[in-house]
């Protein structure tokens, strides 16, 4: 023990080196762990969002791109599927129910998402959790809107307020629907998916912001009040997928393949829990990649300690030879510099980890804003602490070097030191 | 926006009627597996390409050929052989149903696989079974062991696409990993 107490000394004594040494080996775990950890949660935060939805139906293109668009709204947009085809589709037999999505316009930065009120009622994420009303109710009226938590937040929004979307993805639009404003009647409560980010309104709502526009802009010399518009058909002619629930899950590759094999016009059904592993089939030769890497800069960084720890050894000889004098074993002097080593590791590792804990604590905020990523800040994972076992692992047998180095000096050159 | 993109739509949709029809991918040596447990009811579809089941993708010529067919028919439709469920599971099953343009008569083959496509002489030719499996314990059902790689030595990997009540998934089995294990 007092080994080790001098150890600590020691250490304390030659601060500087020591703390750049911590340092990098701080930074290299960060780096190591925070890899592993956005690794991790983004799969979990993609398994997340959807569950219970049997096939995903689009206009034919990438599945993964699909998947993206449709549920995560990121990737580029798909084109869309004729309202008479999802109505075909839909009332098939074997299909159980459906929710249509509608993207292509945004609210601040924000996506609007037009669908109907199945979206409430079967849309799951997690373990099968339905979504709820932190306040008001699902859009009834033309002009009603329900929002997701995060934008209700984050514009301060509450019931019974007034906003108007704008036309295209940009949080910077020119072309506003500002003729025809909408209502906020609902705020959904916070799930940790894309569903916080997003502001619903019903596929008519849509339909009806664009009644009087052609091409992506507004006609000219042609304008219909939002109260004129009530009296057209809203019905929308096409929408951008579908989710689709099935009476039994035999039948669903069937379905799958009859969809796209649809004649009326090239569609795409996907399994999005098939499709999601698709995607991180691919992003796994990245993602080890990463991991390598990251596992190359925790080396270095030990390899800074060696440099460290041996350098000194040099320096200290007339140290140990002092620590032989007054009676410290060969094992002794082994243990104080393994010591040193482990000493150094532990608070790397530490500092490390908390490092790391700060950091996403600090982007977590961004990350689920942009993103839609939610990453959980503690508790470490079971495979994180085996890295950081690893890392220790790693500092012990770094630090065996010095100690052997110092055990040899103590006993072969021990008081010969001439100076 | 959205009515210059269904214009777009309807232009291509004139433009691309021929090729509408999507035919499933068919690669030598990969087969493909589409499992489906619902309750106690295990289901599956296997699709392998003839030439790594017979050797060829045609009609049989010769007796010799039409042995070969034979024989798959037969190694095919025993579904245990094919795919053994975990044993706890208590599955029991059904022979498999083999379907094949091979099995055809000759000629009916070429007019049946290529109506979408008059001019394509040398069409492929896949061996498509049904297996259908019933389990006593269905929540013991964790793996599929799948025998095909041995029978079928040019079967390079199969890919399975799983659904259950937990989830989908999907594995490549190749030979010497060749079990699957359910979500």
């Amino acid at each position: 023990m007092a080994i080790l107490t001098l150890a600590a000394k020691s250490l304390w004594n030659r601060r500087l080196t020591s703390a750049l040494v911590v340092v990098a080996i701080a930074l290299s775990v960060t780096l190591l762990l925070g890899v592993e950890r956005l690794r991790t949660q983004t799969r979990a935060s993609f398994a997340n969002t959807l569950s219970g939805v049997d096939l995903i139906v689009g206009a034919r293109g990438s599945p993964i791109n699909l998947l993206l668009y449709s549920v995560f709204r990121i990737g580029d947009p798909t084109n869309n599927v004729n309202w008479s085809s999802y109505r075909t589709l839909a009332t098939d037999h074997r299909v159980a129910w459906t929710v249509p999505l509608s993207l292509g316009d945004s609210h601040q930065g924000f996506r609007v998402l037009g669908t109907n009120q199945n979206y409430f009622q079967r849309y799951r994420y997690g373990r099968d959790h339905p979504l709820h009303f932190a306040e008001g109710r699902e859009f009834a009226d033309l002009f009603d809107a329900v929002l997701g938590a995060e934008v209700a937040e984050r514009l301060g929004y509450r019931l019974g307020q007034s906003i108007i979307l704008a036309h295209g993805a940009g949080a910077v639009s020119f072309a506003l629907h500002e003729d025809k404003p909408f209502r906020v009647v609902g705020i959904l409560a916070r799930t940790g998916t894309p569903v916080d980010q997003t502001v619903h309104v019903s596929l008519a709502g849509i339909e009806a912001i664009h009644a009087d526009w052609r091409g992506g802009a507004p006609l000219p010399g042609f304008h219909l009040s939002a109260e004129q518009v009530r009296q057209l058909d809203l019905t929308p002619k096409t929408i951008t997928a579908f989710l689709v629930g099935l009476n039994t899950k035999t039948a669903i590759f069937r379905v799958q393949r009859e969809i796209n094999e649809f004649s009326a016009e090239p569609l795409l059904a996907i399994l999005p829990g098939l499709t999601l592993q698709q995607l991180w089939d691919l992003m796994g030769l990245a993602e080890n990649a990463l991991l390598v890497v990251s596992g190359l800069v925790v080396l270095v960084s030990f390899t800074v300690m060696l440099v460290a720890l041996l350098t000194s050894l040099n320096e200290r000889r007339r140290e140990m030879a002092i620590l032989r004098a007054v009676g410290a074993q060969p094992s002794q002097i082994f243990t104080l510099v393994l010591g040193e080593s482990v000493t150094l590791a532990l608070a790397g590792a530490t500092c490390g980890l908390l490092l790391l804990q700060g950091a996403l604590w600090l982007a977590g905020p961004v990350l689920e804003a942009q993103l839609g990523l939610t990453i959980a800040a503690w508790p470490p994972s079971r495979y994180e602490l085996m890295l950081l076992v690893a890392v220790l692992g790693c500092g012990l047998v770094a630090g065996m070097i010095p100690a052997w180095r110092a055990y040899r000096y103590s006993v072969a050159d021990g008081m010969t030191l001439r100076m | 926006m959205k009515t210059l993109l269904s214009l777009h739509i309807a232009t291509a949709l004139t433009v691309m009627s021929t090729v509408l029809f999507a035919a499933p991918p068919h690669v030598h040596g990969a087969g493909t597996l589409q499992l489906v447990l619902e309750g106690s009811r295990l289901n599956a579809e296997l699709r392998l390409p003839a030439i790594n089941v017979v050797g060829f993708e045609h009609a049989p010529s010769d007796t010799k050929q039409e042995e070969a067919v034979k024989k798959a028919v037969a190694l095919l439709r025993d579904s245990r052989q094919v795919l053994t469920p975990s044993e706890k599971a208590q599955c029991t099953a059904a022979p498999g149903v083999v379907a094949s343009a091979l099995l055809l008569e000759h000629g009916q083959a070429d007019h049946d696989h290529d109506d979408h496509d008059e001019a394509h002489d040398d069409d492929h030719a896949d061996f498509d079974v049904r297996y259908g499996f019933d389990c006593r314990r269905p929540e013991a059902l964790k793996q599929i062991k799948v025998r095909l790689f041995q029978p079928l030595p040019k079967l390079e990997r199969l890919d399975v696409e799983m659904v259950t009540a937990t989830g989908q998934a999907r594995q490549r089995l190749v030979p010497g990993q060749a079990v699957i294990t359910l979500p």
